[in-house]
């Protein structure tokens, strides 16, 4: 390891400063480097002979409160594995009760389930024989004479047009519009009732006792 | 041997040496390695299991040897590294004559060390005895990265000068 830089061997005058200092540092470098490796070497005493035993022989048992044991629990990492053949018997018996709760449930159509409010409701068939109509809607005291409300469909006849509807017990008032623009009173309907406008309008008394095939 | 026995044989050397750097007595230094041992494996909860134990042990043991040396209560040996069985090996005069300028060398090198503050030392041990990164030598001193790098740095820069004064 290199000391402190005798006199002597100080550069002469005419070196310059830079030189100086940079073999200073070099110096310098060397007793650092010198030192780390000195360090590395350093011999480690050897811990006594039984150390190991005497600390180990020293400890007590230590009791996990029962806090920590769930916590631990709690973040340890499972893994979770599976066989698929083991499975088919389990999809078996869900394929089996999804089968059973959908072939003896109770479904929409079943009168048992219907809404109060639908159940209540008479069906009514409207018809109209018009071979040269293109298009029939029913308006009525029922959807607000609104003409988009129901269209009629042709039946097998082909020149008659017929739409069933489930309307409430009383009357109500109704016509046909032919090809949107014509309003024609239903000829079948024992009765009519003015618009107000120079109009007739159908008149149909709905009532359970009697349902009704206009 | 359970996991913890293994900790203990792998660190109990490291540790015992920082003791005896502190204390200068062996049977204290192996008192104050054994109580470190057992004050880790007191805390052992709260040791994170994604960090690494020897800075987390060191740093227990750092401050068990600083509290111990505040209330002083033994004498330190005068013990030297140069060990005579070290040198009947030697085959020549000139090999006992290299063996024996090593031993002075770590001598003095114990000699300048036991000049610098703990904290400046232990560094220097850490960083070239122990080959610790700098985060580890941060966690054992409980100190920023930043810290322990200045520490290293600057503790090898007293070291040369305590190093010089001695030996000029």
């Amino acid at each position: 390891m290199s000391r402190k830089k005798d006199p002597s061997d100080q550069p002469s005058r005419d070196s310059s400063a830079k030189l100086d200092n940079a073999a200073y540092e070099n110096n310098e470098n060397q007793d650092l480097l010198a030192l780390q490796r000195l360090i590395y070497r350093m011999p480690d005493r050897e811990a006594p002979a039984g150390l190991t035993e005497s600390i180990l022989s020293s400890l007590e048992p230590k009791t996990v409160p029962g806090w920590v044991r769930i916590y631990r629990w709690a973040l340890r990492p499972r893994t979770v594995t599976f066989q698929p053949l083991k499975l088919v018997p389990a999809a078996m018996v869900l394929v089996l009760g999804l089968t059973i709760a959908f072939q003896f449930g109770p479904t929409p159509k079943d009168p048992g389930s219907m809404d109060p409010r639908q159940a209540s409701l008479i069906p009514v068939t409207f018809t109209l024989s018009s071979p040269e109509a293109e298009s029939v809607s029913l308006i009525g005291s029922f959807n607000q004479w609104n003409p988009a409300g129901h269209k009629m469909h042709q039946r097998g006849e082909r020149n008659t047009w017929a739409l069933e509807l489930r309307l409430p017990e009383g009357r109500h008032e109704y016509a046909f519009l032919v090809d949107g623009k014509m309003v024609v009173p239903d000829q079948s309907s024992p009765f009519y009732q003015s618009d107000g406008f120079g109009n007739r309008n159908s008149v149909l008394f709905v009532s359970r006792d009697e349902p009704a095939n206009i | 041997m359970n996991a913890f026995g293994t900790l203990v044989e792998r660190y109990q050397k490291p540790i015992f040496n920082l003791m005896y750097r502190m204390v200068g007595s062996s049977d204290k230094a192996a008192d104050l390695t054994q109580e470190t041992f057992i004050r880790a494996y007191q805390k052992l909860e709260r040791f994170h299991p994604g960090k690494k134990f020897f800075p987390w042990l060191y740093s227990i043991g750092l401050n068990l040897a600083r509290d111990s040396a505040r209330k002083k209560t033994w004498n330190p040996e005068s013990v030297s590294t140069l060990n005579p069985e070290s040198l009947s090996g030697c085959n020549s005069p000139g090999d006992q004559h290299d063996r024996m300028c090593e031993s002075l060398e770590f001598l003095r090198l114990e000699k300048a060390l036991d000049e610098l503050p703990i904290i400046y030392r232990e560094a220097l041990i850490l960083r070239y005895h122990d080959e610790c990164s700098m985060r580890d030598i941060a966690a054992a001193l409980n100190l920023s990265v930043s810290a322990a790098k200045m520490r290293v740095h600057r503790g090898l820069y007293m070291l040369r000068e305590q190093y010089i004064r001695r030996n000029p």
